[in-house]
């Protein structure tokens, strides 16, 4: 059974107000592990509908592509806790895609199954977000931020809530 | 329409390839030149080798309807926000350059074009598609009179691929990015009519063979200076500027035009041409600038080469006949 001590210890958050859709994550997240810029390739997918959102896998401590995957290619690494595919064993079945609630999961140009592995633990794509969209943090420094943020509002606006 | 998904198995092409897309409405017909390497380095890109190709194709014996070239710049596509420009023949024999942003030059270059010249006019209306290497052209009198507004997603669903970049001309044959469309006005009356005599109506770009670039770790060092220059912008898909008359309308006030602050130590008008041949809309170090250039192409440039490229653009951009 997967814990949370089993889950990588700071992950890849997203912040989506801040996010201006430049597409610098998508460009990079290519280049890191692609080695050339193809969209296409990014694990991180920016949704261009009215407001631009990031995509990733969000490393779910109960994984339906990892229940949903028939062959069991996806696991999490015992290291880092991070879900990684097996490419070897993937047979591109799409299942990880539909099962993913959030996107998460995703084709590349050359028909692997890709997601958000957090570069290892250091996600590129952190480095280069200039709004600060994407953060490397905990799921708990992450609320805590947004809380304080909240509860500052009344301060500002005037305005009273409750 | 083949299946898109058969073309990713090919490796990206390097950058700047020189391949030029000429689509010749009056014959139907497409075909694939390319130009050399000291052309790009003479012109750099978008506009500069607009002006280049247009000039080229001007002298042909053309049936019908003056060329226009897409050119998306250098930097399309590769870092936030960048334009591409759309060159035209006006009617006073001088070229007018037009920018526009969005994602449409980007699909281009992932298609793995540099530049698309549309020549001659069509008899009936008729939509470009561009898929990666595949072409069509196909019927439009359906939706000649619709709104793009309307036509967008009815193209979409057709052709069966969200994530196409249309150009599309309003009900009026008026050739405008979808969102200007869904304005009002646009001051780009010379490339309105151009269209609407061309009977284009739309014209839809995928690409999703990506391309490489020569250095991407000194790309990446570089690019890291100049972070905060795009935490401001944001993406403004139908932002039309005609360089050559009035201003055009910008219809989303999120954007800053930092181009109108010349880009350091340019004059206005060289500083104006160099970013539009780069696709570059920001304020960035010219230092940075250029090792950001040569990281993307492998190229040395400097000010001076910079300054004498806008100075052959503008000479380029009055025709002889």
């Amino acid at each position: 059974m997967t814990t949370r001590s089993n889950l990588p210890p700071k992950q890849l958050i997203i912040a989506h107000e801040l996010c201006n859709g430049c597409g610098l994550c998508e460009i990079i997240c290519s280049l890191h592990h692609e080695g050339y810029i193809n969209r296409e390739c990014s694990r991180v997918r920016i949704s261009r509908q009215e407001k631009p959102i990031p995509l990733i896998c969000l490393q779910c401590l109960e994984p339906l592509c990892q229940t949903n995957c028939p062959v069991g290619t996806i696991d999490r690494c015992p290291d880092s806790g991070i879900l990684i595919v097996d490419h070897e064993r993937c047979l591109s079945c799409y299942c990880c895609i539909i099962s993913c609630p959030f996107g998460g999961s995703s084709e590349d140009c050359n028909g692997r199954m890709i997601r958000c592995d957090l570069c290892g633990g250091e996600p590129q794509c952190a480095n280069f977000c200039p709004t600060g969209a994407l953060t490397v943090s905990t799921v708990q420094n992450s609320s805590n931020r947004k809380r304080r943020n909240f509860a500052m509002r009344p301060l500002h606006s005037g305005k009273s809530f409750g | 329409m083949n299946n898109i998904r058969n073309e990713r198995a090919k490796s990206p092409p390097q950058l700047l390839n020189g391949r030029v897309l000429v689509v010749d409405l009056y014959l139907q017909k497409w075909e694939e030149k390319t130009i050399s390497g000291d052309v790009i380095e003479k012109y750099l890109c978008g506009r500069g080798v607009g002006a280049y190709l247009l000039s080229s194709f001007s002298s042909l014996e053309i049936k019908k309807g003056r060329p226009v070239v897409f050119a998306p710049g250098l930097l399309t596509g590769i870092i936030p926000f960048s334009s591409s420009c759309l060159s035209v023949i006006g009617d006073d024999n001088r070229l007018a350059a037009f920018s526009f942003s969005g994602y449409w030059g980007l699909e281009l270059k992932m298609a793995g074009f540099d530049y698309l010249v549309i020549i001659g006019e069509s008899t009936a209306p008729v939509m470009l598609t561009i898929r990666n290497e595949i072409v069509d052209l196909s019927d439009a009198s359906g939706f000649w009179d619709q709104d793009p507004a309307d036509v967008i997603p009815c193209i979409k669903d057709e052709q069966g691929d969200p994530w196409a970049d249309l150009m599309l001309t309003s009900g009026a044959g008026a050739p405008v990015p979808p969102l200007i469309a869904r304005s009002s006005s646009s001051p780009v009356d010379r490339v309105t009519k151009l269209f609407a005599s061309k009977k284009l109506k739309a014209i839809s770009v995928r690409g999703t063979r990506g391309f490489r670039i020569s250095d991407p770790e000194i790309f990446k060092k570089e690019l890291h200076k100049v972070l905060p220059v795009f935490s401001q912008d944001s993406i403004s898909h139908g932002i039309f500027r005609n360089h050559s008359g009035p201003g055009g309308s910008d219809r989303n006030t999120n954007l800053q035009y930092t181009d109108r602050c010349p880009l350091l130590p340019f004059s206005p008008e060289n500083s104006q041409i160099i970013q539009d041949c780069l696709g570059l809309r920001q304020k960035i170090d010219l230092n940075v600038l250029l090792e950001l250039m040569k990281s993307i192409t492998g190229l040395e440039y400097s000010g001076n080469q910079l300054i004498s490229t806008a100075c052959r653009i503008k000479a380029a951009e009055v025709l002889e006949r």
